[in-house]
């Protein structure tokens, strides 16, 4: 039965078949072309350039010397616990927000927590005679560390900026609309310019922030206005009928929020939360533009390593089957979240 | 127990002075270090250094730009280059999204099948990592001006663009290899194929998705009466599904749009000389009056987001007002 209805609706008519035969050839030199080149006739083995004198795919060695770069930067071998504990307190601390009954300490470690243990071991603070070098840290542990805080972060700051925006007093309002509006208006290259260069003028003498913190504080307030928009329109979703009947039963305007109104928003917009943490994290990759290694950011260096001349297209098509596999998950699982989809 | 309204207000008021003057007082404090800062450093203030002459190249003007051109000059050149290439894009990401578009939208398993495929990819991997897989990994690989690519002898691709004949004084000229580069005719520098080629495939993924969602939410009953009655299908599609869908299409659209706007400013990263690279890099480098630099570099940016949505939101009123009269 299945058969039938996809043959005649791929050969039922001339437009039909002609689409088809379109797709096919299409489809045909894509997996062919694909297929020599990543599988048939590439190199998998082997050290050094060398090995892949002769290939006629892609060379994988490349991308398998460079691995450790890709993944941590120029950090020395001895100091990749920081990246590696760093990482996995990280995820235990998201996972903990999962769950209804650790929610609470989830809260605290990731907005307390996490920061603490980011100062301690990747800034380095308590014991600085150790000298790592904390602009050593790069690669994927960095796009993962500026996401994680760029994203965290902009929950309270979205969230706050939304409230003001909705239901603030007309001064807060009016401050909000400002804020938010002029973040979304500029591109975040030129944000990421401002807080590079622009912020170290604005800080009284003496205090010098480094070159993360600083990239940082531009995607803080970049990705915080984003958010802000989103859950503004989890706010305006929520029946207006839900905060009245809150302060009838005796709810401040505080509690109100806190307690019935904001968790029914931002269950409304989950899956647009997500897209923004998609965009979020594919957005880091520009902090390679200032300078910074980041993945994609190492990979570029690595591809003009004269050791490993013209062997860019392994390392970039390395980077986006990376880039690809976090953010397809994260969009299925912001589909899998969508109430239009379940229903 | 209800407290008076007044007692209210006037706690209000309050309140918002004292945020006010927290805003002040932050701001002021920023600014104050700023001064200081500058001062140290011995850097210069206003905009006086636009007049200034800049002493710079830039590889793509559309105006005249020399040795003898001022620090506004380039600002123009960088802007017209921005401008430039976003529309490159926005129009070839409505090309290729609404071609994207509709195969996701025909019941053809194999068109929407590829076009899922190229949702799914393009939309999944940052752009910046695009933009340099196309500049760094294709454009420059390409061979020698010497070994050029050519076709018919009148357009030459190699590693510094695509050199093709041109009309100069009422002649066209063609470009012809001289010593190791091309002289006559016209150039497309590879920066601005990347950066188009880029922001185009990557917005037409977000484009196809929009077109297909605008075409799905038309009510099937349209379908239905249009053919009912004696339309073909394709007049169905162009007569009354094609403008239905528009009226939800345009809002995000443009959001679109102001994206390849805002990413435009990519060039940076490989070197496409537009409004950032030109302006907030070079001539920031050359002057170091970072707050004026960037300060006038955010504003355009608002300012030109600012029109686009005007002139989207106005075009959306006048088809909204010209559907309520049918």
């Amino acid at each position: 039965m299945f058969e039938k209805t996809f043959i005649k609706s791929c050969f039922g008519s001339v437009g039909a078949t002609l689409v088809s035969l379109i797709s096919l050839a299409i489809l045909g030199v894509m997996v062919s072309k694909i297929a020599q080149w990543m599988f048939l006739g590439a190199v998998f083995s082997g050290s050094s350039s060398e090995a892949c004198r002769e290939a006629t795919g892609a060379c994988w060695v490349f991308v398998k010397e460079n691995l450790v770069f890709f993944m941590y930067g120029m950090l020395e071998k001895k100091e990749y616990w920081r990246a590696q504990l760093f990482v996995s307190c990280a995820i235990a601390a998201v996972s903990l927000l999962f769950f209804n009954r650790t929610k609470t300490l989830g809260l605290w470690l990731n907005f307390l927590g996490m920061p603490l243990l980011a100062i301690a071991i990747i800034y380095n603070i308590f014991s600085p005679e150790t000298g790592v070098d904390r602009d050593a840290f790069g690669g994927l542990f960095l796009t993962l560390f500026v996401a994680y805080f760029g994203i965290l972060w902009a929950f309270p700051i979205g969230t706050l900026l939304a409230l003001g925006r909705k239901s603030g007093p007309v001064v807060v309002r009016l401050f909000c609309i400002f804020w938010i509006e002029v973040w979304r208006g500029v591109p975040l290259i030129t944000v990421l310019f401002m807080s590079s260069v622009l912020v170290p003028y604005f800080l009284p003498e003496g205090v010098e922030l480094s070159k993360l913190t600083r990239a940082m504080f531009g995607i803080v307030c970049f990705s915080g206005a984003y958010m802000a928009e989103v859950i503004r329109g989890g706010l305006q979703g929520v029946a207006g009928g839900q905060r009245e009947v809150s302060s009838a039963l005796g709810l401040n305007w505080l509690q109100s929020m806190r307690y019935v109104v904001l968790p029914q928003a931002i269950k409304i917009v989950s899956p647009a939360i997500l897209n923004n943490f998609i965009s979020l994290f594919k957005d880091t990759t520009l902090v390679a533009i200032i300078g910074m290694f980041d993945f994609l950011g190492a990979v570029q260096a690595a591809t003009k390593n004269s050791a490993w001349l013209g062997y860019a297209k392994e390392g970039y098509v390395f980077a986006a089957l990376v880039f690809w596999i976090f953010c397809y998950g994260l969009s299925k699982l912001s589909s899998r979240l969508n109430p239009i989809s379940e229903s | 127990m209800k407290r008076p309204r007044k007692v209210h207000i006037k706690q209000s008021i309050l309140w918002q002075l004292v945020f006010v003057g927290m805003v002040i007082a932050a701001a002021s404090y920023g600014l104050h270090n700023a001064l200081v800062n500058l001062e140290a450093r011995g850097i210069s203030r206003g905009f006086e250094f636009l007049k200034v002459t800049a002493g710079f190249e830039v590889v793509q003007a559309l105006i005249s730009f020399g040795e003898g051109s001022t620090y506004l000059r380039a600002f123009l050149v960088g802007l017209l280059n921005t401008v430039y290439v976003s529309v490159l894009a926005i129009v070839g990401s409505l090309i290729l999204g609404f071609l994207v578009g509709f195969a996701r939208f025909f019941a053809h398993p194999l068109s929407r099948g590829l076009a899922k495929m190229w949702i799914g990819g393009i939309r999944n991997i940052p752009l910046l990592l695009q933009i340099f897989f196309i500049y760094f990994a294709v454009l420059q690989s390409l061979p020698e001006p010497r070994d050029s690519l050519q076709f018919g002898n009148l357009i030459f691709l190699n590693n510094r663009g695509v050199f093709f004949p041109w009309i100069v004084n009422g002649e066209w000229v063609r470009p012809v290899l001289e010593g190791f580069d091309f002289v006559g005719g016209n150039v497309v520098i590879p920066e601005l194929i990347a950066l188009a080629l880029g922001l185009t495939c990557y917005t037409s993924a977000f484009v196809g998705e929009l077109v297909y969602a605008s075409l799905k939410s038309v009510d099937k009953g349209l379908w239905e009466a249009s053919r009912s009655l004696g339309l073909s299908h394709f007049q169905a599609l162009r007569l009354v599904i094609l403008p239905e869908s528009l009226k939800v299409l345009i809002p995000p659209l443009t959001n679109q749009f102001l994206n390849v706007f805002k990413n435009s400013s990519l060039a940076a990263a490989i070197g496409y000389p537009d409004l950032v690279a030109v302006f907030a890099g070079t001539v920031l480098n050359q002057t170091g009056q970072a707050m004026e630099v960037i300060s006038i570099t955010m504003m355009v940016y608002l300012l030109i987001s600012l029109l686009i949505s005007i002139a989207m939101n106005y075009f959306n009123s006048r088809l909204a007002r010209v559907r309520r009269h049918v």
